[in-house]
């Protein structure tokens, strides 16, 4: 009888605990690493991020966060760009944006329940309690940020309390007031209890993971690119995505290099495939990655169903629409959502901490 | 003798400890299982999308795929928030197929839709039709409850559904998106009518849950309402508003279902407050409608968190920020605010369906 129970005991176990390391990232729940996949301010044209982050816990907590400017700069000229064509003479084989990878660490103490925000141009001098102070990124970035529970000492806890929000904004006095904004989740990486080490190497996922894996497919329902906007009637669509790999080294400052699969389904069920490599982070419209296989005119339907698998190392996504509204205010408007995960990643990924003071 | 009572003994005392290794197990797991299972990140059983509007002003854009590789079905409710009068319809979804239609225009069944291309730009209907979806006339202002079911119509666990809503105001062009709420299925469906959402063994539920239990405690990470744009500046505004759903519906008999809420308001000082509202059925609340403690002017900060329970139950939420600019000729922009569901009501309420005849 004993036996017969510790053997339903131990298939319990191994059911129960397989179920258990399932957990994934998510953008629903608060979580001890929060990553934001966007962060973009470019001034002249009045485009700016504001950040939220909010401690849901019922303790004072510390939080060490990293920027990643991916913030290119042109080959043919001293000076940033985000793509070819923001450099002298686009369209000329000299014309290329070579994408950055520069690093700006901050570290703040929220008290219990404590929500801050600030602008990412501009930064937070002080937060309104004391918890040091939040620098800003100037006048023209493009990039992620990353948070991590830590204690006192700097080293990373198993605290599940941070929640975020991004708002990417537009704005625009003259020659007529245009604003527009999109709105995401930050996306939370959940420490496991029980499993952290204390040092500057978090092991997502995989067998010994400190915190939940990251998604191993990620699907999104999107428009084709260039689908007259059916609701509207006037003025086209034209979807897009942001990729930011799990796995990221800041002590050494080398980012991940990704080769991301893509199946995409048509509404009439047919199925085509391409793939992208990618480094620190891949913004840009579906129709970047693969012009053909998201052309409305070869799609033929308006929607699709888009699975992405990565290789090399998770990625965290956001998906992303521009309607080219030609109706009122003649601006373009955004609109960001989220994306479903599909099971996690059985290799784990890590991120790499530097020195925190 | 002697070695096989060791043998017993030894059996015996790891036997003892394999029940209680597993019986801490079933304790961690429910205390897992105590927090939110709904997601806005993977396929679901049941999707609601709160917030549906066909006015002189507004329409959506709705979009539902099956992310499995199999032929799957659902049966959807537009339930009106006003009259709490419904409309069903079925789906069926080919595999991996991708669904979209306007609300105000539903989807008609006509194989012989000419598919998109660079001589049809008009071509809404194109791709397998998922069935006769009805139009919204204008004054529906409600939510749409999507359940899948098996083919003969009766409800499963099949877990193969997402769907994205994108909420256009048709007179600017300006677009808020968000992801349905899914709650998932359990293997544990025993075919009637009777949803049952979380709890335990009951009469009404004689076999448990048959799927994830609806959240009770949501977080809001906000601006207080009348804060100033920071890119627009003086004048500007920001208003949050809520869509509120009971999850607990009775579509047998027409009834809607009672919600008390219970907000807890954390602003940037560390400064907490507490007020309550009520509702019956769907509803929309600005946040300054329920307390002008939600105001800049009274609160004192920017950016809060507030936490919202239902008393009685699980309560579905979507928040939504609009951005107005100020000046004579204001111009405004929304954005669907993602909330984060804290804590599952533990009790379990249903869901019921009316007959099919």
């Amino acid at each position: 009888m004993l036996r017969r129970l510790a053997l339903a005991s131990l298939i319990f176990l191994l059911t129960a605990t397989g179920a258990y390391a399932d957990a994934h990232v998510s953008p629903d729940e608060a979580a001890a690493i929060v990553n934001y996949p966007y962060v973009f301010v470019d001034v002249q044209t009045g485009r700016d991020t504001f950040l939220q982050l909010s401690n849901a816990s019922d303790t004072a907590v510390d939080v060490f966060c990293v920027y990643e400017d991916t913030t290119g700069t042109c080959a043919n000229a001293a000076q940033s760009c985000f793509e070819n064509a923001d450099c002298p003479n686009p369209g000329t084989p000299q014309s290329v944006c070579f994408p950055g990878f520069n690093l700006r660490d901050f570290r703040i103490g929220l008290t219990a329940g404590q929500p801050i925000g600030w602008l990412a141009s501009a930064g937070l001098t002080s937060l309104p309690l004391p918890g040091g102070s939040v620098p800003g990124v100037g006048g023209q970035f493009r990039g992620a940020l990353r948070c991590v529970v830590i204690d006192a000492a700097g080293v990373p806890t198993e605290a599940n309390v941070l929640e975020g929000v991004a708002t990417v904004e537009r704005f625009q006095a003259s020659p007529t007031t245009q604003i527009d904004v999109g709105k995401y989740n930050a996306i939370g990486i959940q420490a496991i209890a029980g499993t952290g080490n204390g040092d500057s190497f978090l092991v997502v996922g995989g067998g010994v993971g400190e915190y939940s894996g990251c998604p191993n497919v990620t699907t999104f329902n999107h428009f084709f690119d260039g689908v007259l906007d059916p609701v509207v009637g006037d003025g086209h669509i034209h979807p897009g995505l942001v990729l930011l790999p799990c796995t990221v080294d800041y002590a050494n400052q080398v980012p991940a290099q990704v080769l991301v699969q893509y199946l995409v389904f048509n509404e009439f069920e047919q199925r085509l495939g391409t793939s992208k490599l990618f480094g620190a982070q891949q913004v840009g419209l579906l129709s970047a990655i693969n012009q053909a296989i998201y052309d409305i005119n070869v799609q033929g339907t308006l929607t699709g169903q888009t699975r992405l698998l990565p290789l090399q190392s998770g990625v965290l996504a956001l998906a992303f629409e521009q309607n080219d509204a030609t109706a009122g205010q003649g601006g373009t408007f955004t609109a960001d959502f989220a994306v479903q995960q599909m099971g996690t990643r059985q290799q784990g990924d890590l991120i790499v901490l530097p020195p925190i003071q | 003798m002697s070695s096989r009572r060791f043998s017993e003994r030894r059996a015996r005392r790891v036997g003892y400890c394999l029940l209680t290794l597993s019986l801490v197990v079933i304790a961690i797991l429910l205390g897992g299982a105590a927090g939110a299972q709904v997601s806005e990140g993977k396929p679901a059983s049941i999707l609601m999308l709160p917030l549906l509007v066909v006015d002189a002003q507004h329409d959506a854009l709705i979009q539902v795929t099956n992310t499995s590789r199999n032929r799957r079905f659902a049966h959807c409710f537009y339930i009106d928030g006003t009259s709490w009068q419904q409309t069903s319809f079925d789906l069926t979804l080919n595999a991996q197929q991708p669904t979209h239609w306007v609300l105000s225009r539903g989807r008609q069944v006509d194989a012989s839709d000419p598919p998109c291309s660079p001589t049809n730009a008009d071509c809404d209907a194109a791709g397998v039709d998922p069935g006769l979806v009805p139009p919204m006339l204008p004054g529906f202002r409600g939510e749409l409850l999507c359940v899948e079911v098996e083919q003969s119509g009766f409800p499963i666990g099949g877990n193969a559904l997402v769907g994205v809503v994108s909420l256009t105001d048709v007179t600017t062009g300006d677009v808020a998106s968000y992801p349905a709420i899914g709650l998932s299925g359990f293997d544990t469906s025993n075919l009637d009518g009777t949803l049952c959402l979380g709890g335990g063994v009951s009469d009404t539920c004689p076999f448990g849950a048959e799927y994830s239990g609806c959240p009770q405690t949501w977080t809001l990470n906000h601006l207080a309402d009348g804060t100033p744009d920071a890119l627009a500046g003086s004048g500007s505004s920001v208003q949050t508003t809520l869509t509120v759903v009971p999850c607990a519906h009775d579509l047998l008999n027409s009834v809607p279902q009672p919600a008390v809420l219970q907000l807890f308001v954390f602003n940037q000082l560390e400064q907490r407050f507490t007020m309550s509202t009520s509702v019956n059925g769907w509803a929309e609340r600005h946040l300054a409608d329920i307390s002008n403690v939600f105001t800049r002017g009274v609160i004192g900060t920017d950016y809060l968190q507030t936490r919202v329970t239902d008393a009685n139950g699980g309560v579905m939420l979507l928040g939504r920020e609009i951005r107005s600019s100020g000046g004579a000729q204001p111009v405004s922009t929304s954005a669907a605010l993602p909330l984060h569901p804290e804590t599952t009501f533990a009790g379990g309420e249903v869901i019921v369906l009316p007959p099919q005849f």
